[in-house]
């Protein structure tokens, strides 16, 4: 078996160099930019976001959700494949475990702009309230990442230890489940939110997650393929692919019966939350996401050159942000119908700001750097794991 | 797979490219620094409010004074005081009465944001560019003081000291400093203003009906009403600390009715909302009464009694027979005289005492041949008979096209009002603001009288609109000697004469040439403000004094800071409680400020030396002690009890007026402090309450009884182009234009003036919710919001008075579409603020239209 | 700075005290309050003085008077073309069973003995998970600096540091001196009842035992200590069917 150095080769050769250092400039800029408007905000304080007390979770809950949700593909993979006993995507495992970590990794990070005083945020550790959904998943991501590092630990010895390797797909099975979960869970026990208060929370978000994870999975590998040696192969394109219609129909299924069960017989706080998305502000994101993020990348796979892997990335691409964009109709449908709406309305929470009978949320450019900065951070471990975990283990000959 | 030249690739460690490592471990490392070094910073200076959840701050002290910007809560307030500042209000809620507290408003409570608001005027300023430009500059007391003094006395001299006006809102929100405007005016021979009848608030009906300026039951009675019918009135935006006396009624068993244009926020607590047409009040009080008489309801032994209904009236010329017409000669008193059925003749009754003397037996209707002195015969009527036919001609059939109230149940009202006794009605200024609100008040009077609900605790006739009362004896502090300050009705100020003018206006001959005004928006808050500033463009000195710096203040050459009634000591009363209190300074004058009494001192010491060395050398305190002293209805109230807290007057209790008429049959009027009863008796010559009025101007206008006129058309505005009523309502977030500035209240209703209109006014001109409109007429014009609603009426807008111009998108405000025609039955009689043009603001009409 | 400073409550006139003391106070007091409807004129008195007594920066409000209609102060009509105006004071409900307080990641969110539900500003991280758990949306969230309508602050308590949530507290630091909160001394309609839940002398208790009472929200199993007195039937005055036709 042979390994690659990942500078000697390919990025680094005469000819593509610049790549590279781009690379690493964009990725330094980022994290530069998302830690300054960081650093603002927490100087100035949380109203230089765009949130009030109406939308008082916005850009970077949304973050919160997707990033979790993308977290799973990688390990579930790598598990599930290990459990069914399938060798078809052994090759992914590094790069599909370095990309749960990554995404774990920056979702735990991303609680902390959110915070109104991140500088107590310890006492979450210290004097831990049990009954809180937030504690119990930042217990269960700590738990996860724990996991997907002792993993990536695992995949990068040689041999890789295969006992270990079931063990652990015998633990993180369940916890990637029960991840979701969690999550899920901080939204789905709330009385306050009807469109939230649903059983078919935990189940939407793990399907979503699924979809999500695994076409993170396809575009990683897909690009690292385009820039690395690293190969991905027909076998697992297909299988990738075969899953990823799978998971999106799980995951339309549910969201079928959500709509169903409430636009047909559901009580009127939940439909009212519902409607926001069917006919209300919402319903540019959702169509689009039900149309450019669902169907369209659906009827690509279903297609004649659905095999194709660049095909598949687009797919992957697509489902990546109907998936975000379902995050913000989760997140804000809730929001934008508060049970008590009556005149005037909330407090604006700034001097200067009248009541909100209705709310409009923009991000403001605060929130958009942390973003980049976020995003920074995920591609900053990406790039590192494929650089270190990933390429100098890839089997060439595969 | 890209591959190099080479054959076989090199193995290598695993390690990262050298430049692209540590480019990358410098920024994790920097940013790992940089992150733990700002959450060290944010740890060190983080607040550790600690383990106590909320810890209660310490005050300095609380002093007890009275919050009263002329709205009529004259309300306790307790103001906290921390480092010489005052960081909380709250109610005292200390009346021995426990039934009034706590009192207080939402208002009130934030008036500690008005102390210190940017709009405090902190030092004297002199204008420096136009009037209105804003531009000014900051001057020393002594400067302005100087300037001041200067031009009143180059004014005085040239066209005498009478020119120069002195404007100074009702005296109820404080005798002391109010009353030191006065004493001013009496010193130096200015001309004081009026206040209460500019405001449109003087209800002549009352001085017409009933001889006096105003009579009110105090508002706890409210409470022992079995029936309230709140006309034009909307207590629980106008009269907050009391609206709960119409819960307590109500719980009681009592039945509100509120007859309203608009659906307000008292419609919604009554039991019957009666969506009248702006203006027809008359109308609908008439028919009322038509009920009452036709349906046998009336108390006829009461109007005998206690009214001039048997009063003959000759039929020839409309004038009231007199003892003089049957026995010639000059009695000494000229009785009235009535048809006794008894004897078939027509006699005289006493004056001096109310009833029919026994053996009597007084007609109230028919038409009597009357024998007179000079040997003819005249046929004569009781006055009632005029008001019999007079009401006839109001069924509520025939009043229901104008009214637009259907006649069953203006019916079932009339027998609701007449049967559930004591019933009580409460007529605000929505009724009275009208060119006709006289004859309003008095249509609604006769309702009162007609069931015998005059001095009745839970009944009455009670109009409740200002703060004018002056309810203590004050004549030692406002005049100097036997100098009284010569007092011109301040609509002649802003319009001129008038050709009915009565003589005794002491007019100054030489018109207008200066303005003092303090404590008053004036320029914002008069009607046909357009008109008041070519007035102001006449005169060679306008003087403002007040603590915020309103557009009257920004239209100055002079403004004075004023002290708010938390930096002075004052007397206060209102007509709605029956409690003297005092205000009580809790802090320092903020900045340079100073009180009305110490500014005129200073001035009259410029002015003239001599009395201010005999008349001025008197503090507050003095004041105080000077109009206590004085007894009246201050009897035995000490400054020490004040000190305390509320002292109740020497009134009744409850405090209801005409009780002496009523038990005691005590002639009409009671006396309207402060004028000599001389003056208010001439209202009611007869000695009775009135419903029928033989002065000449009456009878000219046809209004000799209470009948119903529509409102007026000054011609200015034709109902075709401007098809639409402009009603100007009190808001409840201000009192009048005080307030406006307020960030508390404007945290709440957002700070966008809106019109209401009906949807199918908007409708019809493509209006929406919200959008920018433009409400004008003739006179002026105004651009703001549309509030679309079915609360108000089709064919009427609603535009709450006292918004501050900068508040809308265009206009000075409401008030460039209202005006003030003065109506010759207010010029019948001159006692300023008693008998005297009431504004009729809601004559006016206007026209709307998108923007 | 005096040396001389004595707590609010202990520098009120006699009379003024005697006004804002609780009437009845057991053993272990459960405090709650109940809103008359009827009586509440939607003056915002009690909001204003809640911010004013504790120094509630612009912008926030921890105390709101709504408006049971399209818009504030606006009517609502039904089909019949019927208008109906009422207004319904919302601030912390002070639940017996809290959501905000389950879902604290810190437990800042508490309830005391006496059954307030309170923040400990020292623990709150400001993640605003209680706001969103709130069905009734009435915690307020310092977004920044506080600013005031006078430099140098109004309010009888210490201010809340940026980035946490703040509510009402039912003027626990008040009631620690035997008087009622400061919405309840300053209503001019005494439209707000505050009393012991566990003394059944208590005006409240009797109050809620002969009036109509809801809490908001009931379905969602939060046990509110306010509850709101329904507004009264309407007496309005009949029309007899022969003067109708007449």
């Amino acid at each position: 078996m042979t390994t690659i150095d990942p500078t000697a080769v390919a990025i680094t050769a005469p000819g593509r160099p610049k790549v590279w250092t781009i690379w690493i400039t964009v990725l330094a800029a980022g994290l530069l930019v998302g830690f300054g408007s960081f650093i603002y905000q927490w100087s100035q304080g949380l109203g230089v976001t765009g949130l009030s007390n109406t939308i008082t979770w916005g850009l970077y809950i949304v973050a919160f959700m997707f990033l979790v949700g993308i977290s799973a593909g990688g390990l579930i993979v790598v598990a599930g494949a290990e459990l069914v006993g399938t060798h078809r995507f052994e090759h992914l495992n590094r790069l599909a475990v370095v990309c749960s970590v990554a995404a774990v990794a920056t979702a735990a990070g991303t609680i902390l702009p959110d915070l109104g005083r991140p500088q107590r945020a310890w006492k979450m550790l210290v004097q831990p309230h049990l009954t809180s959904p937030l504690v119990w998943d930042m217990a269960v991501l700590g738990v996860y990442l724990a996991i997907g590092l002792i993993d990536l630990w695992i995949l990068t010895r040689t041999p890789v230890p295969a006992k270990a390797l079931r063990v652990m797909a015998i633990v993180s099975l369940p916890v990637a489940v029960l991840v979701h979960s969690v999550t899920a869970w901080i939204f789905g026990l709330l009385v306050a939110r009807p469109f939230w208060n649903t059983p078919l929370l935990a189940p939407l978000f793990i399907s979503s997650a699924l979809v999500s994870g695994t076409s993170l999975v396809v575009v990683t590998a897909y690009i690292t393929e385009r820039v690395t040696p690293f190969r991905v192969g027909d076998q697992a394109y297909a299988g990738l692919r075969r899953l990823l219609l799978w998971f999106v129909a799980a995951d339309v299924f549910l969201l079928f019966t959500e709509v169903m069960t409430t636009y047909v017989s559901g009580e009127p706080d939940h439909r009212n939350q519902l409607d926001i998305l069917l006919t209300g502000r919402l319903a540019p994101v959702f169509w689009s996401e039900v149309g450019l993020g669902v169907a369209l990348p659906v009827l690509m796979l279903l297609s004649r050159r659905g095999r194709r892997s660049t095909t598949l990335a687009i797919a992957g691409v697509l489902l990546v942000l109907g998936v975000f964009a379902k995050r913000i109709n989760i997140l804000f449908a809730a929001e934008f119908q508060p049970l008590v709406g009556l005149a005037p309305g909330i407090p604006g929470g700034r001097p200067g700001q009248q009541f909100r009978p209705d709310e409009i949320y923009l991000p403001s450019w605060v929130e958009i750097g942390v973003l980049i900065g976020m995003t920074s951070f995920f591609l900053t471990i990406v790039t590192l794991g494929v650089q270190r975990a990933v390429l100098p283990h890839h089997d060439a000959d595969t | 797979m890209i591959v190099t030249s080479a054959e076989t690739v090199t193995v290598v460690p695993a390690k990262a490219p050298a430049a692209g490592i540590s480019r990358r471990a410098l920024l994790t490392g920097g940013a790992a620094i940089g992150v733990a070094g700002a959450a060290g910073v944010a740890v060190v200076t983080d607040q550790d409010i600690g383990a106590e959840t909320v810890l209660s701050l310490p005050v300095d002290k609380v002093v007890r004074t009275t919050c009263s910007p002329n709205c009529t809560g004259g309300c306790g307030q307790l103001a906290f005081v921390r480092d010489g500042k005052v960081v909380k209000i709250q109610q005292a809620a200390d009346y021995p009465d426990l039934e009034y507290n706590p009192r207080g408003c939402m208002k009130g409570l934030s008036y500690h944001l008005q102390i210190y608001n940017r709009d405090r005027v902190l030092t004297p300023l002199i204008r420096e560019g136009e009037r209105g430009s804003g531009e000014f500059r900051e001057a020393t007391w002594e400067e302005a003081l100087d300037l001041i003094a200067e031009k009143m006395t180059a004014i005085g001299e040239q066209h005498g000291y009478d020119s120069i006006h002195v404007f100074g809102q009702v005296p109820g929100s404080g005798y002391v400093h109010k009353g030191a405007n006065y004493r001013a005016a009496a010193t130096l021979g200015l001309t004081h203003g009026t206040s209460f009848d500019l405001n449109g608030d003087l209800p002549m009906g009352m001085p017409i009906t009933f001889g006096v300026q105003n009579a009110e039951h105090e508002a706890k009675d409210w409470a022992n009403s079995r029936f309230l019918l709140v006309v034009g009135a909307n207590p629980l935006e106008t009269r907050i600390p009391d609206a709960h006396f119409l819960f307590d009624a109500v719980e009681r068993g009592a039945r509100l009715v509120v007859v309203d244009p608009t659906f307000s926020s008292t419609a919604s607590k009554a039991d019957s909302w009666l969506q009248i047409t702006p203006g027809t009040d008359a109308a609908f009080a008439l028919s009322l009464a038509q009920v009452i008489v036709a349906d046998g309801l009336a108390d006829l032994g009461f109007m005998r009694t206690y009214t001039d209904a048997p009063l003959l009236v000759r039929t020839d010329t409309g004038k009231r027979l007199r003892e003089s017409d049957l026995t010639g000669g000059e009695p000494e008193s000229n009785r009235f005289i009535v048809w006794d059925k008894a004897t078939g003749a027509a006699v005289p009754i006493p004056l001096d005492v109310l009833g029919i003397p026994d053996g009597i037996d007084a007609a109230l209707e028919g038409t009597f041949e009357v024998d007179l002195a000079d040997g003819t015969t005249v046929a004569a009527r009781p006055g009632f008979v005029s008001v019999v036919e007079e009401l006839e001609r109001w069924t509520p059939e025939a009043t229901a096209p104008t009214t637009g109230l259907d006649p069953a149940m203006v019916r079932a009202v009339a027998r609701a009002y007449a049967t559930e006794s004591p019933a009580a009605i409460l007529m605000g200024a929505g009724s009275n603001h009208w060119y006709h609100g006289d004859l309003q008040g008095r249509a609604l009077a006769l309702c009162a009288a007609l069931t015998g609900n005059i001095g009745q605790s839970g009944g009455g006739f009670s109009v409740y609109v200002g703060q004018y009362k002056v309810r203590v004896k004050w004549g030692p502090w406002v005049n100097v000697g036997e100098d009284k300050a010569k007092t011109v009705a301040s609509i002649y100020f802003i319009g001129g004469p008038t050709p009915g003018m009565h003589p005794d206006v002491p007019y100054p001959a030489a018109g207008y040439k200066g303005l003092f005004c303090t404590f008053a928006n004036m320029f914002v808050q008069a009607p046909d403000v357009n008109r008041l500033y070519e007035t102001l463009d006449g005169l060679d000195l306008i003087v403002v004094v007040d603590h915020q710096m309103t557009d009257t203040a920004g239209y100055a050459d002079v403004v004075l800071p004023a002290t708010t009634w938390y930096e002075k000591l004052d007397l206060t009363a209102t007509p709605l409680h029956p409690f003297l209190q005092l205000q009580q300074p809790a802090i320092d004058p903020v900045g340079e400020s100073r009180s009305e009494l110490d500014i005129w001192k200073e001035l009259i010491r410029r002015i003239d030396p001599a009395k201010y060395e005999q008349f001025w050398q008197v503090d507050a305190e003095d004041a105080i002690r000077m109009m206590l002293a004085e007894g009246g209805p201050a009897e035995g109230i000490t400054y020490e009890q004040l000190q305390e807290g509320p002292v109740r007057l020497n009134v009744a209790d409850p405090d209801i007026p005409f009780l002496a008429q009523i038990r005691d049959l005590a002639p009409f009027p009671p006396v309207s402090l402060p004028a000599a009863i001389e003056k208010t008796a001439a209202f009611v010559p007869t000695g009775r309450i009135e419903f029928y009025k033989d002065e000449d101007q009456f009878l000219a206008a046809g209004e000799q009884v209470p009948t119903y006129k529509p409102p007026f058309d000054d011609a200015a505005n034709p109902p075709d182009q401007y098809p639409l009523r402009l009603l100007t309502p009190h808001s409840k977030w201000r009192i009048h234009s005080s307030y406006g500035n307020n960030p508390w209240m404007e945290e709440i209703h957002g700070g966008k003036p809106p019109v209401l209109i009906h949807p199918a006014d908007a409708d019809a001109r493509g209006i929406g919710e919200g959008d920018l409109i433009e409400v004008a007429n003739t006179r002026g014009r105004v651009v703001a919001w549309a509030h679309v609603t079915d609360a108000a009426k089709p064919g009427s807008v609603t535009l709450h008075e006292g918004w501050w111009p900068r508040t809308f998108k265009a206009g000075k405000g409401v008030n460039e579409l209202t005006s003030s025609a003065v109506n010759p039955i207010h010029e019948v009689h001159y006692v300023p603020n008693m008998w005297a043009p009431s504004t009729g603001w809601k004559d006016c009409n206007c026209q709307v239209r998108k923007v | 700075m005096s040396d001389e400073r004595i707590s609010p409550i202990e520098a009120l006139p006699a009379a003024s005290r005697a006004y804002g003391t609780i009437d009845v106070r057991s053993e272990h007091p459960r405090w709650g309050m109940a809103v008359d409807l009827e009586r509440c004129v939607g003056c915002w008195s009690c909001a204003v003085s809640c911010k004013s007594e504790n120094a509630v920066p612009l912008g926030m409000w921890w105390n709101r008077i709504l408006t049971d209609g399209p818009a504030l102060d606006t009517p609502a009509t039904d089909e019949h073309g019927r208008h109906d105006l009422h207004w319904v004071p919302l601030a912390c409900q002070h639940c017996d069973d809290a959501p905000c307080q389950k879902v604290c990641p810190t437990s800042a969110t508490w309830t005391n003995d006496e059954g307030l539900v309170l923040v400990n500003q020292d623990d709150c991280i400001g993640c605003r998970y209680c706001m969103a758990a709130c069905p009734y949306g009435v915690r307020v969230f310092n977004w920044g600096d506080a600013e005031y309508p006078v430099p140098e602050g109004t309010g009888m308590v210490a201010t809340r540091p940026v980035g946490s949530v703040e509510k009402c507290t039912m003027c626990v630091h008040r009631l620690a001196e035997d008087q009622v909160p400061s919405c309840v001394w300053s209503c001019p309609a005494q439209a707000r009842v505050f009393g012991d839940l566990n003394a059944p002398e208590s005006r409240l208790v009797q109050l809620l035992g002969s009036r109509n009472a809801e809490v908001l929200l009931e379905e969602k199993g939060t046990h509110p200590k306010v509850s709101y007195l329904q507004p009264r039937r309407r007496r309005p005055i009949q029309v007899t069917a022969e003067e109708a036709s007449s």
